[in-house]
């Protein structure tokens, strides 16, 4: 130990001790495949369209349109979908994380292609980042888990350090994490991949095969000092679980999407995914079902309201804001007095709900504090239209 | 000279201490250069600025000439038109062309900001970016300024956590990267620019990634060394430009020193009020004055002080951070137009700001660099009119030293700002971070570090599993975010949490947590006084309880040294001087709590804390044996007797007992005669015989260790005072900050030599070189501190020269004159 690294040694971390395996196992001698380039080994599994992945087939579908229209390209299919998913050496992000295995998959006519592309050194991440481009030669839609936030930034960061010339970001991503999230709201206790598998797709990983996703770091590392390949095989059988679980849960959600029968979603979350995405006929008969099942869902209920409101069905829209009242909801008041004001120009009965609103004791809703000064000003405004109206008669 | 009668009243002349003036000067003026295109000539004189300062034109042509530039002329000499000129210029020739600014304060950066866009929407005819990238820039601008961002202002900090590591992101941003204009340079001196000179070594092997070869232009406050520092800092060559080429008015300096009111103690009438006062008078003559004082609750008590002694209380307005953007804006553009008469301000004014010039700039008290000092007294001076830069003095040791010593603030310049990049500790951070951003190929270099080293770094770092090398490159090899791990403004310990109700109310880092917020510790933040209820050390949190106390703590420690490596020793007069690598060990033992304003000692805690271990390198000198024995002899401390009480008697019997009647020293066994009790706290620092006298603070000694107990304790007093002296005065020469120093004074040093005398080390583990440059000017440290005390008023010490006579015992100033003129004296 020199002078420096002795003065430095409180700040070092420990030193590990080097785990010593005596054989020397490349990733070729233990997992099936090809070298692409030197040090990029690409490991290939195809699939027939009813291949079971864990009791879930693989099979092609119709993509719901409010899946492309969430994704903002509206006349995709299912073959311009490509699933991917990276391995990497941590989740710091900035450019001192590598990519060392990027997963992909896509549909062809009768078959679900599975490509791994697996870096022997981290000296040649250039060319893994190389191949992972030329798969992008098509106009392509990302299919990921958290990729808008992680894997595809991270794709680019290490496509601009290599000065390749290709936009990685460019491409449309459905990223199946904001999705499940919406979709199983407070229905789950965590958003892990792997915590759906179990709850929604009701199946598990063999554990002896599968490495945790956060060893994985570290594994790699260790891979690079020792050159045992051993873990890497599990990492390698971790990325496509990964990605076969992605096409799952994809076609999961689509189905979803498509049926009536909603048990175990948060239904109110997709009643306003539909209703965000301007699929309004589907999501008024959501929020329908919701109030049918559950007659108080306020804000059901008000959800709904505001569909029949914006289209100018104010019958509908005012019998539920009737309701709404009647557990004193404070937008109802407004909405009521509004419709009564403008469109029925029955002043009193406007000013009646007005103050109805002024008096509401909910404190929740004090702090919107304009919206008070708005009623007393519209209280004022109906006191004053009252009034004129009862001297010109 | 005239006018002066007119200023002040009698009360307030006579206790100017120091008058000089400044005669007014006329501009020198350039024509623009032939080679900026007329458009662009035009434009800045359609704005009235008809030809260039002499100094303007000289920095644009070294600018021109694609040299690195450092302009260190005065305040309000118009630096930054020197770099807005020449980037404008490359704006208009190509408008792909991006710069970096860093600003020191956030004030600054807006102002610069509103400038260019200004210049921009006036001057280019293509749009482009400007953005300030920092803390608080939310997170959908972050995306645009990335993308479009020109003229990117933002801070070292920010360049070193989100700006570097994340450089793919910044890609085209760096690959048309021309300037790094770096604003007032002088303030990255010491361990901050220590670790900013290394964010300036990634920043440029980033920016030679893409490709890029940027020029720097710096602007810096007068340094008697600015051209050594500024190559230290970017390492490169650079230009200086400081023949300062703008007018100014003619100029008053004053140094105000407060009346005197208590001579025994040394204590003179608070510069605050006396600030107050001198303020109120000028705000009766008119005149607009900006008054300067350092802490927040300062700006705050002299604005209430002062709005009670005028009239029209809202002519006068406070300055400083915590204040709305909104209203700042609002308070400069009144003040720049008149419409307010005098403004309290932080130092947030204190850089570039365009407030326009003032008739007077008061400062309360030396704001503690000359740097500093020289920026607030440039606020003053309007062309044509004479104009007023007035230090009221504090009675602080350096504040007086100035006093004495006017010229260094009126006439040269002693202050230089050092930094070592190559401070191991510092290196080993930004080294990972550097290999975080990019792998080092073989024979890359790392600044002007020399190979050597930075392959011995590296290596380490593979050593430690931090880097993997493969294909003649080193990667970074951990699943980590090296960036976040240290801050460069700290040591790089880490640092502490302070909490209160679970709420976060600030940071302490890890060196001062032990001494400032040890259990039991009354801990005073932001003008609260907090008791510290938990030291976590293992979760870095302290846990503080809002409470009012009547008493303060200190904590009281032993620090001890062990040597490493000595690396020079010299012998001086009276002992011999050393440098080298040591080991500091620091143990908090304990504390004692004070009572505010009296200091009386109500009590002691005992304190069970791990030692602290930092590795770094000091200069410390002993006094050797015939000294001490010189010393002793003129028996030079205050030696009245005491009154020790009428129960001193059985006291001393029951201490005895205590002891079985052994010497607790020696060990000796008590004969016929009864051996002595002695205090283990002096007995003068009590305010009653009651308390000196408690059991704790009593010990049996035999006569003969209880005279050496005693000349221990003045010639510690003595050296005690000396080290205070150090410790005022030597930043002031090195130019880094307080806490960038430690100054100790030891009875037996152990370093090599078992004499008395003090030990000053960095306090940046693995040093910063600041010992070594003490080591050097040994004699003119000691030289300093004599004139201090030997000029100071008081009679026994005061917080002026060798601290106050509660902390240092009463005979410390006799002592501290006595020691130092033995350690100066020739020896015939």
């Amino acid at each position: 130990m020199n002078d420096i690294e002795a003065l430095l040694k409180g700040v070092l971390p420990e030193k590990k001790k080097k785990i010593r395996i005596s054989k020397n196992e490349e990733i070729h001698d233990l997992v099936k495949g090809e070298y692409v380039t030197e040090n990029v080994f690409l490991v290939e599994n195809k699939f027939k369209t009813n291949y079971l992945h864990q009791g879930n087939e693989l099979k092609k579908y119709q993509i719901h349109p409010l899946i492309l229209k969430y994704t903002g390209l509206e006349n995709a299919n299912i073959q311009d979908l490509l699933f991917i998913d990276t391995e990497t050496t941590g989740l710091a992000g900035g450019t001192g994380t590598y990519v060392f295995l990027i997963g992909i998959g896509y549909f062809t006519e009768d078959e679900f292609i599975l490509k791994q592309y697996f870096l022997s050194d981290i000296a040649n991440e250039k060319e893994l980042i190389e191949q992972f481009i030329k798969e992008l030669n098509k106009e392509k839609i990302y299919v990921s888990f958290n990729g808008k936030s992680y894997d595809v930034p991270l794709l680019n960061t290490r496509s601009i350090l290599y000065g390749c010339k290709a936009n990685i970001t460019a491409h449309g991503n459905i990223d199946l994490l904001h999705i499940s999230r919406r979709i199983w709201r407070d229905k789950l206790e965590n958003y892990s991949l792997q915590n759906i598998e179990q709850n929604i797709l009701n199946s598990s990983r063999e554990g002896e095969l599968d490495i945790p996703g956060s060893a994985i770091p570290e594994a790699y590392f260790n891979y690079l000092d020792s050159r045992n390949a051993k873990v890497m095989q599990n990492v390698i059988y971790h990325n496509k679980l990964d990605i076969l679980s992605l096409t799952v849960l994809l076609e999961k959600i689509n189905s979803i999407l498509y049926s009536n029968n909603f048990a175990d979603v948060n239904l109110f979350e997709i009643g306003r995914i539909f209703l965000q995405n301007e699929f309004y006929e589907k999501a008024i008969s959501i929020f329908r079902s919701i109030i049918e099942c559950e007659p108080a869902h306020l804000l059901a209920i008000r959800e709904l309201s505001f569909i029949h409101k914006r289209n100018e069905d104010l019958i509908k829209a005012s019998e539920l804001w009737l309701q709404a009242v009647k557990h004193d909801e404070y937008y109802a008041y407004i909405e009521l007095a509004k419709w009564e004001e403008h469109k029925n120009k029955n002043y009193q009965i406007a000013l009646e709900w007005t103050e109805k609103a002024l008096n509401s004791k909910y404190e929740d809703y004090v702090y919107e504090g304009d919206v008070v000064q708005q009623l007393k000003h519209r209280k004022q405004r109906l006191e004053m239209k009252i009034h004129s109206k009862s001297n010109s008669t | 000279m005239a006018g002066n009668e007119m200023f002040f009243d009698s009360s307030i002349l006579q206790n100017i201490a120091v008058h000089k003036i400044h005669k007014a000067k006329k501009a020198e003026l350039c024509d623009f250069p032939s080679y900026l295109n007329n458009e662009l000539i035009n434009y800045f004189q359609q704005k009235g600025i008809e030809k260039l300062y002499s100094h303007q034109r000289e920095a644009i042509d070294a600018i021109f000439e694609n040299k690195n530039a450092v302009i260190t002329t005065g305040v309000d000499s118009g630096k930054s038109l020197c770099y807005q000129i020449p980037i404008l210029y490359q704006l208009q020739e190509d408008p792909q062309t991006r710069a970096i600014f860093l600003f020191p304060t956030k004030a600054l950066t807006q102002d610069q900001k509103i400038k260019f866009t200004k210049f921009a929407s006036e001057f280019l005819e293509t749009d482009i970016g400007i953005g300030i990238y920092d803390g608080d820039t939310p997170s959908e601008k972050r995306r645009i300024i990335k993308k479009s961002a020109n003229l990117l202002f933002t801070n070292p900090d920010m360049l070193h956590l989100g700006i570097l590591p994340h450089h793919t992101n910044w890609s085209e941003f760096f690959q048309n990267l021309k300037f790094i204009v770096i604003d007032e340079v002088h303030i990255y001196r010491g361990i901050f620019g220590s670790h900013f000179a290394n964010v300036i070594r990634r920043l440029k092997r980033i920016a030679k990634f893409y490709g890029a070869n940027p020029q720097f232009i710096l602007t810096s406050a007068t340094l008697s060394n600015v051209e050594e520092f500024s190559k230290k800092l970017i390492e490169d060559n650079v230009v200086v430009i400081n023949k300062d080429g703008s007018p100014s008015g003619e100029k008053h300096y004053i140094i105000y020193n407060p009346p005197i009111v208590n001579k025994e103690l040394g204590i003179r009438r608070s510069a605050m009020q006396e600030t107050v006062r001198i303020a109120a008078d000028l705000f009766e003559q008119k005149g607009q004055t900006l008054v300067f004082s350092d802490s927040r609750r300062s700006i705050e008590l002299i604005l209430s002080y002062l709005r009670r002694n005028v009239d029209q209380g809202e002519l006068v307005q406070g300055y400083r951070s915590g204040y709305l953007p909104s209203d700042r804006r609002e308070i400069e553009k009144k003040f720049r137009s008149g419409k307010i008469q005098t403004v309290i301000s932080t130092n947030a004014l204190e850089l570039g700001i365009d407030i326009g010039g003032l008739d007077t700039v008061l400062i309360n008290g030396y704001p503690g660099s000359i740097a500093s000092t020289k920026q607030q007294f440039g606020r003053a001076g309007r062309s044509g009119k004479p104009s007023f830069c007035i230090l009221v003095a504090s009675s602080n040791l350096l504040d007086q030293y100035l006093v004495k010593h006017p010229d260094y603030i009126f006439e040269q310049n002693p202050e230089q700002a050092f930094i070592d990049p190559d401070n191991p500790f510092i290196l080993l951070h930004h080294l990972k971070c550097a290999l975080f951003e990019k792998p080092f190929i073989s024979r890359e270099q790392f600044g002007d570090l020399p190979q050597n080293v930075l392959n011995q770094y590296l290596q380490i770092l593979q050593n430690y599993d931090l880097a993997y090398e493969s294909n003649d490159k080193i990667f970074w090899k951990a699943n980590s975010y090296p960036a976040n791990e240290i801050s460069l403004r700290t040591t790089g310990a880490g640092e502490f949490v302070l909490t209160c109700d679970s709420k976060t109310i600030g940071i302490v880092d890890e060196n001062s947590a032990y001494w400032l917020t040890h259990p039991q510790a009354v801990y005073i933040h932001q003008g609260e006084t907090y008791l510290v209820t938990k030291l976590d050390i293992p979760n870095k949190i302290v846990k503080l309880e809002e409470q009012k106390t009547d008493y303060y703590t200190q904590a009281q420690s032993k620090t001890d040294f062990e040597l490493i490596k000595l690396k020079k020793s010299e012998s001086i007069v009276g002992g011999e001087k050393f440098h080298g690598q040591i080991k500091v060990t620091d143990i908090v033992k304990g504390f004692k709590r004070q009572k505010w304003h009296t200091n009386e000692i109500l009590g002691y805690g005992d304190l069970e804390l791990p030692p602290q271990d930092t590795i770094t390198y000091g200069y410390w000198f002993s006094i050797s044996e015939e000294i001490i024995a010189k010393l002793t002899e003129k028996k030079l401390w205050n030696n009245s007797k005491n009154d020790y009480g009428s129960e001193w008697k059985s006291i001393t019997e029951k201490v005895r007992k205590r002891d079985e009647y052994e010497c607790q020293h020696c060990g000796v066994n008590e004969q016929e005669k009864a051996f002595d009790v002695h205090h283990k706290i002096p007995f003068k620092q009590f305010a009653t015989a009651k308390q000196a006298n408690k059991m704790k603070n009593l010990i049996t000694l035999c006569p003969s260790c209880h005279r050496k107990a005693e000349r221990m304790f003045y010639v510690q007093s003595g050296l005690a005072g000396l080290a205070y002296l150090f410790r005022n005065i030597a930043p002031f020469f090195i130019m880094c900050d307080g806490k960038d120093i430690r100054v100790h004074s030891t009875q037996r040093i152990g370093l090599g030599t078992d004499g008395p005398g003090l030990v000053i080390h960095d306090s940046m583990p693995g040093g910063i070189g600041l010992s070594e440059k003490l080591y050097e000017m040994h004699y003119k440290l000691l030289w300093e501190a004599y004139t201090i005390v030997n000029g100071c008023e008081c009679k026994s010490g005061c917080p002026s020269c060798v601290g106050p006579v509660a902390e240092n015992g009463a005979g410390a100033k006799k002592q501290v004159i006595e020691i130092i003129k033995h350690l100066m004296k020739k020896n015939k």
